[in-house]
C-alpha cells in the first residue's frame, strides 16, 4: 500500500526493476554464459531455442498462476486441469474446427477456473483446500472422459502450434513473450491488476477502498484458468496427444517458476517478467541436466535444493539488513 | 550508505545462487568428461567420426527396463559407440523434451522405449528433420513414422499361457473359469498377450468370467481380491505383466486358493522370483536384455542405410520370440538374467 501513498510511483518502480528484481535475470544470463562455456552441445543455437519452446508449457500457465499469488491465494489444481483441457483439446479440434474449438477450451479454462474461485470465495473455503479438492476431481474427470486412455490428434495440421517455428522463434515462445507483455500489462494498467495487488496486500483494506474481494478473486482464479488452457492447447499440439495422467507434477513445476521469479507467497507484490525468466531458468537448468547426464534423481534434489536458496533470500536479506543497521548505528 | 548496501543485499543472494549453480555444473562436466565417454564436454572434440547412440528409457524404476538398459549400453560399448541415456520418468512430455535433447546432442541414432506411443510424433519428425533414424523398442509405435520396431512376439506368448493353462487344467473337472488381468487399453502390444490367451482357452471350452484392466500392484492386488470373492470356482488368471502378476498371487496366497493356476507375462526378476517360490505358477519371459542389444545393431544398419528384414513390413515390425518359464527351468533362468 504504501507504493500507492508515496509521491512518485514511477520512479520507484524504476529503481526496483533495476536493482532487486533482475536477479534472476542475472542468474539466467550466468547460466547460459557457463553453460556456453562448459558444453559444447550450448553452442548450438537449438538448444537454446529447445529450452525456450520447453519453458513456454510452464511458463504460459505460470503467468496466470503469478497473478493469484499476488493475490494471496494458491491454485493446486492446474495439473489436473491442463490435462482436462488437453483432453478437450484433441478431441475437440478435429471436430468444430480450431477456431471455435480453441474459443471453447478457452471459455472452459475459464469456467473451470471461476469454479475454484467460486469455492474460494462463495464457500470460503481456503485456497489451497479447494484447488487440492479440484485437482482430484479434474484429473478424475480426465480420466473417466478419455476412459484412461491416450487420444491422438485426427487433424494433424494443428500440430504446428506446438512443433513449429514463426521468424526462426518456436511458436510457444513467441506467444510466450505476447503473453507476458499482455500479463505486464494487465498487471500494472489495468484496475483488475491493481485490486489484485491490493487484494494481496490487505484484504481488509481493498473492502474499505471499495473493491469487490468476490469479484476480483473470482476473475483471478478465471485468469489462472484462461493461461492454463493456453498451455494445454499449446502441449496437446507438441505432443501430437493427450492423456488424462499427463503431466504429473505440473503444478509444482508452476508454482516453482512463479516463486523463483521473487513472487512472495503472502503476496501483494510480484512481476509477470520474473516468472517469464523464471521459467526459462528452470527449462535451462533440466536440459543442462540432461546434457550432462546427470541421473534423474538427482536432478530432483538439485531443483529442490535451488529453490530453498531462492526462497532463503527474503531470510537472508532481513538479516544482513538488520546486522548492517546495527553494525551502522 | 545504508540504502546502497540495502539495494546490493538484495541482489547478492542471486549471485550466491548463480555461484552455487556454477560449481555444481562445472563439477558435473569434469566428473562426466573423467568418466565414461557419454555426453562430456570437450572430450568428443577430435573424434567426429564416432558415432553417437542416443536411448530414451520409459522409466528406469523398473526392473524390465533396466535389463533393456543395460542391453543397450553393453552393445553401444561393445561397438564402441558414444552413449547418451535419458529417463522418461513415466511422464511423455518428458519423454518428447529429452529426446529432443538427445537429437539436439547430434546423436547418429535415437532409440526409444516410449512410455506413450501416441506422442512419438513429434520426436520422429524432428529427428528425421536432422536425417537420425528412429528405432522403437518395445511397447509400440503410435502410427508415428518410425525407421523400426522391436516387439515382442506378444500374440505367441499369449498363446502360449493360454495352452499351459489348458495343459495344466484338463485333469481338474473343475468350472473352466478364467479371469484376466490386462493394461488399460492404451496398451497396443500388451493388449495382444490377453487376446491370444482369451482365444486360446475359449476355444478349448473355458469361460472368460472377468476381464479387467489395471496397472499398478495396489490395482492388481485389489482386483484379484474381488475376482476371488465374485468367483470363488475361477480355476485360473492370467496377468499381462509381471509387476501386477507378483501383487494378484499374493491376493491368491493371502486367501489360500493356491489350487489357481496364476500366469503372467514379462519374465522380470520379481516375476521369476515368484515362480521360484510357487506363488506365480508360470510367466512368459521377454528378452529386455537382447532387445537392447538388437536395438543398437539395428540402429547401426539404419545409420548405414543398409535394407531391414522386417517380420511385418508394413508397421516396421522386427518380433522377438518369448518363452515359458516355470517352476522347471526357472533356476537356469535367474542363473542367466545374474
Amino acid at each position: 500500500m504504501s507504493e500507492l501513498v508515496t509521491q512518485s510511483p514511477v520512479k520507484i518502480k524504476f529503481q526496483r526493476t533495476n536493482m532487486k528484481e533482475k536477479g534472476i535475470l542475472f542468474a539466467l544470463i550466468l547460466l547460459w554464459l557457463i553453460l556456453f562455456a562448459t558444453n559444447e552441445n550450448f553452442r548450438y543455437l537449438d538448444s537454446y531455442l529447445g529450452i525456450l519452446r520447453e519453458a513456454s508449457f510452464i511458463g504460459i500457465a505460470a503467468i496466470g498462476m503469478t497473478f493469484c499469488i499476488i493475490s494471496g491465494n494458491f491454485d493446486l489444481s492446474v495439473g489436473a486441469m491442463l490435462a482436462l483441457l488437453s483432453l478437450l483439446t484433441v478431441s475437440l479440434i478435429g471436430q468444430v474446427g480450431i477456431v471455435i474449438g480453441l474459443i471453447i477450451i478457452l471459455l472452459a479454462g475459464a469456467i473451470l477456473g471461476s469454479f475454484n474461485g467460486l469455492l474460494v470465495t462463495m464457500l470460503k473455503i481456503p485456497a489451497f483446500i479447494a484447488t487440492l479438492a479440484t485437482y482430484f476431481i479434474f484429473r478424475a474427470v480426465a480420466f473417466i472422459y478419455s476412459d484412461g486412455t491416450t487420444i491422438q490428434f485426427s487433424e494433424k495440421g494443428f500440430t504446428v502450434l506446438g512443433n513449429g517455428n514463426v521468424l526462426g522463434l518456436p511458436i510457444p515462445f513467441v506467444l510466450f513473450v505476447l503473453l507476458t507483455l499482455l500479463g505486464t500489462i494487465i498487471l500494472r494498467r489495468t484496475s483488475f491488476g491493481r485490486h489484485t495487488l491490493a487484494v494481496g496486500n490487505s484484504e481488509k483494506a481493498s473492502k474499505i477502498s471499495g473493491i469487490s474481494i468476490i469479484r476480483s478473486k473470482i476473475l483471478i482464479f478465471a485468469t489462472v484458468g484462461v493461461f492454463t488452457a493456453v498451455s494445454a492447447i499449446l502441449l496437446s499440439s507438441r505432443l501430437w496427444s493427450a492423456s488424462p495422467g499427463m503431466k504429473e507434477g505440473f503444478e509444482f513445476d508452476v508454482i516453482a517458476a512463479v516463486v523463483l521469479g521473487g513472487t512472495p507467497l503472502t503476496g501483494g507484490k510480484g512481476s509477470v517478467f520474473n516468472t517469464f525468466i523464471a521459467a526459462i531458468f528452470l527449462a535451462t537448468l533440466n536440459t543442462a541436466m540432461n546434457l550432462f547426464q546427470v541421473d534423474s534423481y538427482v536432478q530432483k534434489v538439485v531443483i529442490g535444493v535451488m529453490l530453498l536458496l531462492a526462497l532463503s533470500v527474503h531470510g537472508i536479506q532481513k538479516l544482513f539488513g538488520t546486522f548492517f543497521k546495527k553494525a551502522v548505528e | 550508505m545504508v540504502k546502497t548496501f540495502g539495494k546490493f543485499a538484495k541482489v547478492k543472494p542471486f549471485f550466491i545462487l548463480s555461484v552455487v549453480i556454477a560449481i555444481f555444473l562445472l563439477a558435473a562436466c569434469s566428473s562426466s568428461s573423467s568418466g565414461d565417454t557419454s555426453s562430456g564436454g570437450n572430450n568428443q572434440q577430435g573424434d567426429g567420426d564416432k558415432k553417437k547412440i542416443g536411448f530414451s528409457n520409459y522409466n528406469m524404476q523398473y526392473g524390465y527396463f533396466q535389463v533393456m538398459e543395460k542391453g543397450t549400453k553393453d552393445a553401444v560399448e561393445a561397438a564402441g559407440f558414444d552413449y547418451v541415456m535419458h529417463d522418461q520418468k513415466g511422464d511423455e512430455a518428458l519423454m518428447v523434451s529429452g529426446s529432443q535433447d538427445l537429437i539436439n546432442q547430434r546423436v547418429d541414432a535415437l532409440i526409444i522405449s516410449p512410455i506413450k506411443p501416441g506422442a512419438l510424433g513429434p520426436i520422429v519428425q524432428s529427428a528425421h528433420e536432422k536425417n537420425i533414424p528412429v528405432v522403437i523398442n518395445d511397447v509400440g509405435g503410435g502410427n508415428s513414422d518410425y525407421d523400426a520396431l522391436i516387439i515382442s512376439d506378444n500374440y505367441g506368448g499369449g498363446q502360449i499361457a493360454g495352452e499351459f493353462a489348458i495343459e495344466n487344467l484338463k485333469d481338474s473337472n473343475g468350472s473352466k473359469e478364467v479371469a484376466i488381468i490386462k493394461l488399460p487399453a492404451s496398451h497396443e502390444y500388451p493388449n495382444k498377450r490377453s487376446a491370444a490367451f482369451k482365444k486360446t482357452v475359449t476355444d478349448a471350452g473355458y469361460k472368460v468370467v472377468k476381464e479387467l484392466a489395471g496397472q499398478t500392484p495396489e490395482d492388481a492386488y485389489k482386483i484379484m481380491k474381488d475376482i476371488l470373492t465374485s468367483n470363488p470356482n475361477l480355476e485360473a488368471v492370467f496377468i499381462e505383466t509381471d509387476t501386477m502378476g507378483v501383487a494378484a498371487a499374493q491376493a491368491i496366497v493371502d486367501a489360500k486358493r493356491q489350487d489357481i493356476i496364476a500366469i503372467s507375462f514379462d519374465g522380470d526378476e520379481a516375476g521369476l522370483q515368484a515362480v521360484k517360490e510357487g506363488t506365480l505358477t508360470a510367466t512368459i519371459k521377454q528378452k529386455p536384455y537382447e532387445m537392447g542389444q538388437m536395438a543398437v545393431e539395428i540402429a547401426d544398419k539404419l545409420i548405414k542405410g543398409e535394407k531391414l528384414q522386417f517380420d511385418n513390413e508394413e508397421k516396421r515390425e522386427i518380433h522377438v520370440d518369448v518363452t515359458l518359464v516355470t517352476k522347471d527351468n526357472v533356476e537356469e533362468v535367474l542363473k542367466e538374467i545374474k
